[in-house]
């Protein structure tokens, strides 16, 4: 399927809801945890966004190459040196939790 | 005291009419009787701007004063500041202190600016209107009940009621040209690349640039001279220097070809105070020998959406970063590491965050990055280009900066028709290229601003363009009710 029909089939879903809707599914990508009525407001928004979107299908643009940066200027290398100081300390500082130097989350594995 | 415009108060200080310290508090007592009005502030330093200015006027007095030593700025909550929070206009950053200065600040600091504090914003930029700020929406001075314009209408607000000099902001698709114009006042976004973007809170790192707001052309000059130049720490930061901005003020525009884009000034949605002024303008610039040249640039209303497509993208990208672990908000007692990741972002980020967060992911997702994201940069070629084949008929080209004057606050309008809004100054971001926004006739009381842009790296002309302008006009010395 081209770029074109596929942006415009996926506009045309987008308004289908639950059980997996469009919506849905990106919060979960994007970890976000929406309430219901939030949901169904952002279903609404990413649908109008999408149809918004769908004005590039028609774009005369196939034999256009993509332009990721407006001068496309080279990636520089810089020496192999290290040329950060060690700042550990101060980055921790701005963390909700540490200890003994790590990071803390919930556990991921059981403790056993 | 009549502090007046940037350069006024470097003359002040130079003829030692008043030291940086009764100009610091000059102004921090401005911000301290309009805040409670106006909101321009999320944090105002005071102690330090003092400690600055103290340090200032003993540089001045050991004769080593340069020419922007002792001056006030503002500068806006998403460049990082060492020791001061930058929240950028967030819940998410909140309690964030950086443990640097964002180069802009360290280049300004350097040159001897003294910080008054860190302006209000759209939640990390996202907005035009300054609603979308954590802290509560910025207001209009000229009429408390509009809104400033955004995302940088914290720092136009500031600068238009004289409670600084001048300000930094960042523009994505006209978040310095649209406040400025919302609230009468000049803003340069320069072109990509120009001003490091080391320490600046990133929303679209393809788009974003920063750049200065202050009351004239001949004021954002003198700022960007000091802002600008190539940082290493920056990899899209250009390697070459900063010309001699404030010479190019008194160039001749004699023979200067402005373009005038057909796209822009045929809109059905064009406000006819704003075309009148855009025309007022163009007679301005005639009689000083600048000729007029029609120009097109036909994929225009592409611009809207592509430039979408890309910001939100780039946005979904760039804020995945906030994850509850390192730095930011995090939410209370996660039940494990994936409640921890949701609900911190959750809980962090607003409404509109959310939406672009929600929107990017989708148009960067399997199956659809081809339909909406590459064919999004495929059209932003088509809009540099366009661009490209203008500036070979003219040297600049003039543009409205928005279809209306300044709206109510708390206006109910759809997401897209809020998008929509932005249309004349986002292919702008696209194409990486210079603007400068300028004060322009009033319409009902209200300012209106005009848009000159510029050829890459070609600031310069812009300025030369602006101070012109501002010669013949005093629409960017008007003070806002109660604000002279």
């Amino acid at each position: 399927m081209g770029g074109a029909a596929i942006l415009a089939a996926s506009a045309a879903r987008v308004p289908m809801s639950p059980p997996d809707s469009p919506a849905r599914r990106m919060a979960r990508l994007a970890r976000l945890r929406p309430s219901a009525a939030e949901l169904a407001r952002l279903e609404r928004d990413l649908a109008a966004i999408l149809e918004f979107f769908a004005q590039l299908a028609d774009a005369p643009a196939d034999a256009a190459a993509p332009l990721a940066h407006p001068l496309e200027l080279e990636q520089r290398l810089r020496a192999d040196a290290a040329d950060e100081p060690d700042r550990r300390a101060e980055h921790q500082a701005l963390a909700p939790r540490v200890r003994g130097g790590l990071y803390r989350v919930p556990a991921v594995l059981d403790a056993e | 005291m009549q502090a007046g415009t940037l350069r006024a108060q470097a003359r002040m200080l130079a003829a030692g009419e008043c030291s940086a310290r009764e100009l610091a508090a000059h102004h921090l007592a401005r911000i301290r009787a309009l805040q409670p009005r106006l909101n321009a502030f999320i944090s105002v330093t005071e102690e330090r701007a003092l400690a600055e200015a103290d340090a200032a006027d003993a540089a001045r007095a050991a004769g080593r004063a340069g020419p922007l030593t002792g001056l006030p700025v503002a500068h806006k909550d998403l460049f990082c500041t060492r020791g001061v929070r930058t929240s950028c206009g967030s819940r998410m950053l909140d309690r964030f202190v950086a443990p640097y200065d964002a180069a802009v600040v360290e280049r300004l600091r350097a040159a001897g600016m003294v910080m008054l504090g860190k302006t209000n914003m759209d939640e990390f930029a996202m907005g035009s209107s300054n609603e979308t700020s954590h802290y509560g929406p910025a207001r209009n001075p000229w009429d408390p009940e509009r809104v400033p314009g955004g995302s940088s209408g914290g720092s136009a607000a500031a600068v238009a009621a004289r409670l600084a000099p001048a300000a930094t902001g960042s523009d994505t698709g006209g978040s310095i040209r649209q406040p400025a114009a919302f609230c009468g006042v000049t803003g340069i976004k320069p072109t990509y690349g120009r001003v490091s973007r080391h320490g600046m809170v990133a929303f679209a790192s393809s788009l974003d640039q920063g750049g200065a707001l202050a009351a004239s052309a001949a004021d954002c000059a003198l700022l960007l001279g000091a802002m600008a130049g190539f940082d290493a720490r920056d990899s899209t930061s250009a390697e070459r220097p900063a010309p001699d901005y404030a010479a190019a003020l008194d160039a001749d525009l004699d023979g200067l070809r402005l373009g005038v884009p057909a796209e822009y000034f045929d809109d059905d949605g064009l406000d006819d105070g704003l075309r009148a002024a855009l025309e007022e303008a163009l007679a301005a610039w005639a009689a000083r020998g600048a000729r007029r040249v029609a120009v097109s640039l036909p994929h225009l209303a592409l611009a809207a959406p592509a430039y979408y497509v890309l910001a939100m993208a780039e946005c979904s990208s760039n804020l995945a970063r906030y994850d509850g672990v390192r730095y930011g908000h995090r939410c209370a007692d996660p039940a494990d590491l994936e409640d921890l990741y949701c609900r911190s972002r959750e809980e962090g980020f607003g409404a509109e965050v959310r939406r672009r967060i929600l929107a990017g992911t989708y148009v960067l997702s399997a199956g659809y990055y081809d339909a909406y994201y590459r064919r999004a940069q495929r059209v932003r070629r088509l809009i540099r280009e366009d661009f490209v084949r203008a500036f070979e008929a003219a040297d600049a080209l003039l543009a409205p900066v928005s279809p209306a004057p300044p709206f109510p606050l708390g206006q109910e309008l759809e997401p897209v028709a809020r998008y929509r809004l932005d249309r004349y100054t986002l292919p702008v971001n696209l194409a990486g290229l210079p603007a400068l926004a300028l004060p322009a006739r009033p319409a009902e009381g209200l300012p209106v601003g005009l848009q000159l842009i510029g050829r890459d790296f070609d600031e310069a002309t812009l300025f030369a363009l602006g101070a012109a302008w501002q010669r013949d006009t005093d629409y960017h010395l008007q003070a806002p009710p109660g604000c002279a």
